[in-house]
């Protein structure tokens, strides 16, 4: 499942992000499987990999293009709930191929609880916010900025960016 | 270069300063305080900038005339870009910048493998543009 800035385009505006993020949701061994199939298959990983890690960046040694793998993304709780608000999208026109974007409240939750959180990543939250505004289901964000403690800083960026939904002004 | 670069800070407090009222350099120099050779150097520099004016204007009483200091439109005009840019705010935090220094590693090690870091943008833009088109929310 697609995360990160490049899942912004989906529900906000489009600006072309170089990290590309995935999410996955694996156990130990399958992990372990899937990080020796990528290596034969001619990606690169970090030498002396944690074989648990909360990410790690794979690299494609022919187009050097790098993705960033999380098995632990901040903010994220793999379960039905977040699975069902995922969306499909096509990258790639030629294509049939198909991949998972993150719905957009995980989205806004993610990005705000990333330990590394920059003042883009903020902005990204209020381009979702503005664009996506009326058709998010708040009660949803509301719930999963508490378990992710993010939700001073959501409150705060609504207020702020004038996206605070008008049930909750009055 | 950095000889010709005028120190704004201190341009803009004179040019302030004589903005509403026309003052002589001693009465400038006593009023913007600091280094009193410096202030006469920076307003000889602001006059052939002609963003200050030096007129003369005779007195009522006995003595010299008096040489006034004002601000010109020019220097008008340098107060008001002076005032936009110091209000304009910067919203770059740590992470910001360590993402921009890996973001400039990234492009680095794509230019060292002979890959144009503007087409793997373009790249990334059309990818970027795809998902935009074919999300269905």
């Amino acid at each position: 499942m697609l995360i990160g800035g490049q899942a912004l385009p989906a529900y906000g505006r489009i600006r072309a992000s170089q990290d590309v993020d995935l999410a996955i949701a694996i156990n130990y061994a399958a992990l372990t499987k899937l990080q020796q199939k990528l290596m034969q298959l001619g990606y690169q990983l970090p030498a002396g990999l944690d074989p648990n890690p909360p990410l790690f960046v794979l690299t494609d040694l022919k187009t050097h293009f790098e993705v960033e793998i999380w098995t632990k993304p901040d903010g994220i709780f793999f379960d039905k709930e977040l699975l069902r608000r995922r969306v499909k999208v096509k990258p790639f026109p030629n294509s049939s191929f198909e991949m998972f974007v993150i719905g957009p409240e995980d989205f806004i939750v993610n990005k705000l609880a990333r330990k590394d959180r920059g003042t883009q990543d903020e902005q990204d939250v209020v381009s979702v916010l503005r664009k996506q505004m009326g058709k998010l289901d708040y009660e949803y964000l509301s719930e999963r900025a508490q378990r992710a403690n993010v939700t001073e800083l959501l409150q705060e960026i609504m207020v702020s960016s004038g996206t605070r939904p008008q049930r909750e002004e009055t | 270069m950095a000889a010709a670069l005028l120190q704004m800070d201190q341009a803009a407090s004179i040019l302030m300063h004589c903005s509403t009222t026309p003052l002589s350099v001693s009465e400038l120099a006593t009023t913007v305080r600091g280094n009193h050779e410096q202030t006469i150097s920076l307003v000889r520099e602001l006059e052939q900038r002609r963003l200050l004016q030096s007129s003369t204007v005779k007195t009522e009483s006995r003595g010299r005339p008096r040489q006034l200091l004002q601000t010109t439109i020019l220097g008008e005009r340098y107060l008001s870009d002076y005032r936009s840019l110091a209000n304009l705010r910067l919203f770059s935090n740590d992470n910001d910048i360590r993402k921009a220094v890996l973001h400039a590693d990234l492009a680095a090690k794509l230019d060292e493998q002979n890959i144009s870091p503007f087409a793997r943008f373009q790249e990334l833009n059309e990818l970027a543009r795809n998902i935009a088109r074919t999300a269905q929310t």
